[in-house]
């Protein structure tokens, strides 16, 4: 009696088999690489909170550097002074810049930003606001404004996106 | 008489056998196997990194800031400031000069800025004291 004997390349339990294991190693891969994305869009978003934090504190509590600091020499935005009393000239110093200037000065290169500051008679905001952006952060913070002679409290908002 | 299946005058061997097919199917499975872990740890090297970074950026902001703060308040300010020890596990340095704060860690680094040109003494990993004494910015470790 002779038996025929072959060798057999695959077969479907192999084929099923494996189909199985490379879906289950790539859920798991998927799975990994979203977690590492998230965390890593946590961390962008922590280093954004802290600068606008950063910029918002260096507004609302310094007069800038140099103290009297215009729009040509200007190398620290402040607008305070006192701590928390706002300058309308030094608003309206930093309004007369161009955009990119103070985006320039701020050292913002990847962000863009809004600033708004509102009381009952005041209002000025500058920058743009935030269009199809994927992170945004929001500073508050309640102020005084010293509009001649009258001080106003009034909030200043600091708006950074990108 | 014997029992035993080979007691008939036949003889059959039995040995182990590893055939062509099987070793083919395995490399073929090894192979696919580690194309996935290369792009798994490519993947995961890259987000390592990038998450480095950012922390090696808010570490050059905050030292940035901190020294425009003293800059600004000026001559009497004196701040402790507190850095974090490491760089996601790598260690770090830190330069300022000329308006630029870089953060060095393994052979990457990250730029900040600053106003303030220069200081006396460096930043270190840890707590820092930073003060203003009329001539220029004074950084020590406590």
């Amino acid at each position: 009696m002779s038996r025929s004997r072959r060798g057999q390349m695959f077969s479907t339990d192999f084929i099923l088999s494996s189909f199985v294991f490379f879906l289950i190693l790539s859920v798991a891969v998927l799975s990994w690489n979203m977690a590492y994305a998230e965390r890593n869009r946590f961390s962008e978003f922590q280093a954004m909170n802290q600068r606008a934090f950063q910029f918002t504190d260096m507004m609302v509590r310094t007069p800038g550097y140099p103290r009297d600091w215009t729009a040509n020499n200007v190398q620290i935005i402040g607008l305070a002074r006192p701590d928390h009393v706002i300058q309308v000239e030094k608003v309206e110093e930093l309004a007369s810049m161009n955009y990119n200037e103070t985006k320039r000065v701020m050292h913002l290169d990847r962000y863009d930003y809004f600033l708004n500051i509102t009381t009952e008679d005041f209002h000025t905001s500058l920058g743009k606001q935030p269009s199809n952006a994927d992170n945004i952060v929001v500073e508050r913070r309640t102020v005084l404004v010293n509009t001649t002679n009258l001080f106003q409290r009034g909030t200043l908002e600091f708006v950074l996106w990108n | 008489m014997s029992t035993s299946p080979l007691s008939n005058g036949s003889r059959s061997s039995s040995r182990g056998q590893s055939s062509l097919e099987f070793i083919i199917m395995l490399s073929l499975v090894m192979l696919i196997f580690s194309a996935f872990v290369s792009v798994f740890v490519n993947k995961r090297v890259s987000a390592v990194e990038k998450e480095r970074k950012l922390v090696a950026t808010t570490v050059a902001d905050k030292v940035g800031f901190e020294l425009d703060r003293a800059l600004v308040e000026g001559e009497g300010y004196s701040r402790r400031i507190e850095l974090r020890g490491d760089i996601r596990g790598e260690e770090y340095n830190i330069t300022v000069g000329n308006g630029t704060v870089i953060v060095s860690y393994g052979i990457n680094s990250v730029r900040g800025y600053t106003a303030v040109d220069s200081i006396s003494g460096s930043l270190e990993p840890g707590l820092n004291e930073i003060r203003n004494t009329g001539g220029g910015l004074v950084v020590t470790q406590p």
